[in-house]
């Protein structure tokens, strides 16, 4: 069964496309949830990410909206404003649209830069209930440090000195890593910042699913990473943190995406719990 | 740009771009290839097809069914309703604009599934303009099923395990079980229909035996990885010009 989806143009510009994915009026929930662009990625999101969210959301209750923030896929660039300045104008929008389809308890975020984006914009928002960091920010720890040169240390072998001291070939189909240019749209606090911005969540009891792949090894590297880097004694309480040490970045394989739709949808039970 | 969806069971979208200057004389169908490479092309895809229509054209894009924002699960769908989409969109043309002439503009895989529509489901079409085309559907499985053989080797080096597939999974899309079948017998027919044919090649997939206008721009077809884009005015001027018959 596919549900109900219809496209609306957002009222704060006239070219702001999203697509809202409406649970059936007789199983709906109060959360909704808001999916912004992970990176450049248009609105269905890598592997139609976002359409299995939302369409997998739906059918358990949850309205869910993807959004082509300012700028990026088929929503034109407002001249005028700098993108995190239009995504908070675009973010009220659909937010509106969430609550005029019965949405009171709202729930945002997504991969790479949709959760640089959500990290900033949540803050100022009472409404937002929760906050779903794929990939998102933290800030390397001493201990981030001591596993990366203990992973080094074991893996060095006359082969890998050699292969160290030839010149690299890079070929980009065969990289791992996250993407140059998502890399340039990335946009990140600073360590200060960063865990104040947890913290105020925590305060707040705004709730945090954060999950973080192999991919950002250059930032995450241990479960319990996030937990460390925060450090408030109420962290559990509200941060949920997960480690995917063999995950993707962009979640190109139809288990992993399987496996953060469950993990999605036990996280925003509790949520509707509390 | 205004956003639609369309089609017998009113689940395909599409996002049709109005002429600029009135006319419905002339009309683009923009077939878009599949998977990666369908997220590769978007932006290059719409930008031409803003300028296409600023430039006189009414453009229709669109998403397959199992794709992008259409309705439908990929493993529900087969090469089949794909064929059978194109037709849905150029009869949804033929309503909005009455009796346009359509040019196909088409890319990749899109341009095979363009041919074979229009042979199957006598589409009355008077140009199609491909981008780096996909001439053989055998030649495009073998391809498919390489690259993933290549991603596979490379997870399995990064991490020393295999990764976790579901049954009919290929380059992170879960297939229907016939669906490659479907695309093997797709067979050849892009250069069947050489009168109303132009081939645009950026050099890396030329049509064999068919001659091509040759872009200078880079497209890259071999990235396996979601989240490079293709950009470049290059590239889109090119596809403009074509397009237009320049």
């Amino acid at each position: 069964m596919t549900p109900a989806e219809r496209m609306i143009m957002l009222s704060v510009a006239p070219s702001v496309f999203s697509i809202l994915t409406e649970a059936p009026t007789e199983i709906r929930r109060d959360t909704g949830f808001l999916f912004l662009n992970a990176g450049l990625v248009h609105r269905p999101g890598p592997y139609r990410l976002h359409v299995e969210l939302c369409r997998a959301l739906a059918l358990a209750g949850y309205n869910c909206i993807r959004l082509d923030q300012s700028g990026r896929g088929d929503s034109e660039r407002r001249p005028d404003m700098d993108l995190l300045d239009a995504t908070i104008l675009d973010v009220d929008a659909a937010i509106a649209e969430l609550r005029a389809a019965g949405s009171t308890r709202i729930v945002m975020g997504g991969l790479c830069a949709a959760a640089d984006d959500a990290i900033f914009i949540a803050p100022h928002r009472e409404d937002i209930a929760g906050l779903i960091f794929l990939d998102g920010y933290v800030a390397r720890t001493w201990r981030y440090y001591l596993s990366k040169y203990l992973r080094l240390a074991s893996r060095i072998t006359p082969a890998r000195v050699m292969k160290r001291l030839r010149p690299a070939k890079k070929t980009a189909s065969a990289s791992d890593n996250v993407d140059e240019t998502l890399q340039n749209i990335r946009n990140f606090p600073s360590p200060t910042e960063g865990r104040e911005l947890f913290r105020g969540f925590i305060e707040r009891n705004q709730r945090v699913l954060s999950i973080f792949t192999a991919d950002v090894d250059e930032m995450y590297n241990y479960h319990g990473q996030l937990r460390d880097f925060v450090g408030h004694p109420k962290y559990d309480d509200v941060i949920t943190e997960h480690f995917l040490p063999a995950g993707k970045h962009v979640y190109p394989f139809v288990a992993q995406r399987r496996w953060l739709i469950n993990t999605l949808l036990e996280w925003v039970a509790d949520i509707e719990q509390a | 740009m205004e956003p639609l969806y369309f089609g017998t069971d009113k689940d395909l979208f599409g996002l049709f771009h109005p002429s600029a200057t009135g006319s419905s004389d002339q009309a683009v169908l923009v077939c878009p290839p599949l998977f990666i490479e369908y997220y590769r092309s978007y932006q290059v895809l719409k930008e031409v097809s803003g300028e296409l229509a600023r430039r006189g054209c009414n453009v229709l894009r669109f998403d397959y069914r199992g794709t992008g924002d259409s309705g439908r699960l990929l493993k529900d769908v087969q090469p089949a309703d794909w064929l059978q989409d194109i037709r849905e969109a150029v009869v949804e043309l033929e309503q909005l604009l009455g009796a346009p002439r359509i040019t196909v503009l088409s890319v990749r895989v899109g341009a095979l599934l363009a041919a074979r529509s229009m042979t199957t489901n006598s589409l009355s079409v008077a140009r199609h303009v491909c981008l780096d085309p996909v001439a053989d559907g055998a030649a495009y499985v073998a391809d498919l099923e390489q690259k993933h053989r290549h991603y596979h080797d490379s997870y399995v080096r990064a991490f020393s395990r295999e990764p976790d597939y579901v049954a009919h999974e290929v380059l992170g899309f879960e297939f229907h079980p016939q669906a490659l079948t479907g695309l093997t017998a797709l067979g050849n027919d892009v250069a069947q229909a050489q009168d109303a044919l132009q081939v645009i090649s950026t050099g890396e997939m030329a049509l064999p035996g068919y001659p091509s206008v040759n872009v200078d721009a880079s497209c890259d077809w071999e990235v396996i990885r979601a989240g490079k884009m293709l950009f470049g005015r290059t590239l889109i001027d090119a596809l403009v010009a074509a397009t237009l018959g320049e």
